[in-house]
């Protein structure tokens, strides 16, 4: 077939153009699937070394941490090779140690936005929604696991605490304490996100002064955000596990 | 899951963080949520350039002389052959959020602002009238110098000599993240790269830029 030619040819070249292009994006998924199917299989791989050399990698520390190394720089999770391995009674002990260290380093990561106190709940969320390459290995961490975590973390110190508030557990990582009067707060913004003097006043027939000042210092330990656009002109005072409630 | 529409992250409907947080600690990572959601939002949608109450502003192909009150938000655009395309979201400003009828104050934004100004993510349109918004850069300047360079390289135009225009909207550079660029933005692109000497700025007999020799 001949080529078009004179003008005609400018229409074959942005064809050509557009051949291309789509050509570059197919080959683009392509190398991103055999990439992703690559990861997968090295992970079962690592997985299927640990059960292997479970013992040695029990009692041998170095083995041990140049294995965890490889896991941490392929970015595979060493919480899920962990959790994967259940029944296994050495692993259980891995397992909660990975998972004390994931609950320390989220508490961390959160503390400027919710002051140090976070719901169990939400902690869950953050830890399972975080897999590795195998969606079939989803992690699934519940609320008992995360309390067993927690007390093994309290060999190493009280750094992190179980608070109740309400009928609800929280983790507490600061070091401010938390006021019987500032349970109560805590606990009735559970139910609607917040809470404001108005309410408090209304419900637990507190003089305003000792709304105000309870309020305050949760504010400023970073605990309640400051609303003042609520309908009704009076500041709300909300916490912050109601960002992830919403749908 | 639609993917043509940008997925607010769930703080955007947490009320207070409409309004600026007293505590110094909270406040900072407040902006820091602002800076980052500002950034996503206006590369999801290829917006360049915002106004000050945060409606994305056409991508400026008359060069703003700062007379414009542009705190409106509908940039001069007298361009007829100007094919940007009519913004859906153009009508509600990121930072009015109606679903909790919360907005933020404006002294709120021009400090989200300064902050990524100081950070290098953003820019004034026009340094001596700050009406007339900023200039977003989800690429700093020196990424976005890199990219074009980068793609002058590839395509062999090293020594050539391109009009903004060429580069904003020829077609040779359609299938680039920088096409449609914001002519402020590019021209700034360009003084980065002509201080590194990595190109030339020629200009006409009435100073305007006229083009732009790749490669020294």
């Amino acid at each position: 077939m001949p080529a078009n030619r004179g003008l005609a040819s400018f229409d074959n070249a942005s064809q050509q153009k557009h051949k291309y292009q789509d050509l570059g994006q197919q080959l683009l998924r392509e190398q991103r699937d055999k990439l992703e199917t690559q990861l997968q299989v090295f992970q079962n791989a690592l997985i299927a070394f640990k059960k292997q050399y479970n013992e040695e990698l029990a009692s041998n520390p170095q083995f041990r941490a140049e294995f965890t190394e490889i896991c941490r720089s392929f970015g595979i999770d060493s919480l899920v090779v962990s959790s994967s391995l259940n029944g296994e009674r050495i692993d259980e002990e891995e397992k909660y140690n990975q998972l004390g260290l994931r609950i320390i380093e989220l508490c961390k990561l959160t503390k400027n936005l919710n002051g140090g106190i976070i719901l169990v709940d939400e902690l869950m969320t953050l830890i399972n929604s975080d897999n590795g390459f195998n969606s079939a290995m989803k992690l699934k961490i519940n609320e008992r696991d995360i309390l067993r975590a927690l007390r093994e973390l309290r060999s190493l110190g009280d750094e992190l605490q179980l608070l109740v508030i309400g009928h609800r557990n929280y983790i507490k990582s600061t070091a401010q304490e938390i006021s019987s009067d500032q349970n109560t707060i805590l606990s009735a913004a559970d139910i609607l996100g917040y809470v404001s003097i108005g309410i408090l006043r209304d419900n637990f027939k507190w003089k305003t002064v000792r709304c105000k000042t309870n309020l305050d210092e949760l504010v400023s330990h970073g605990v309640l955000w400051v609303d003042s656009q609520g309908e009704d002109h009076e500041v709300k005072y909300w916490i912050t596990s109601w960002i992830s409630k919403q749908d | 899951m639609d993917t043509s529409k940008f997925e607010l992250p769930a703080i955007y409907n947490f009320p207070p963080f409409f309004t600026r947080q007293p505590n110094l600690q909270t406040y900072e990572t407040q902006l820091d949520h602002w800076r980052k959601l500002i950034l996503d939002y206006c590369k999801f949608y290829k917006i360049w350039a915002l106004s000050l109450n945060g409606l994305p502003l056409a991508t400026g192909d008359s060069i703003t002389n700062g007379d414009g009150d542009g705190d409106e938000g509908d940039a001069d655009d007298d361009d007829a052959d100007d094919d940007d395309e009519d913004f859906e979201i153009s009508k509600n400003s990121l930072f009015q959020n109606n679903k909790i009828n919360r907005s933020l104050k404006n002294d709120f934004v021009l400090e989200i602002y300064k902050k990524m100004i100081d950070n290098g993510e953003s820019g004034w349109i026009n340094d001596k009238n700050h009406k007339l918004g900023v200039l977003i850069y989800w690429h700093s300047l020196e990424e976005w110098a890199n990219i074009i360079m980068d793609w002058i390289v590839n395509t062999g135009q090293e020594g050539a000599v391109l009009t903004l225009y060429e580069l904003r909207k020829g077609e040779l550079s359609e299938s680039q993240e920088f096409s449609g660029m914001n002519l402020q933005l590019l021209l700034n692109v360009m003084d980065v790269l002509s201080k590194e000497g990595r190109v030339r700025i020629l200009k006409d007999e009435d100073g305007s830029v006229a083009g732009v020799k790749f490669g020294g």
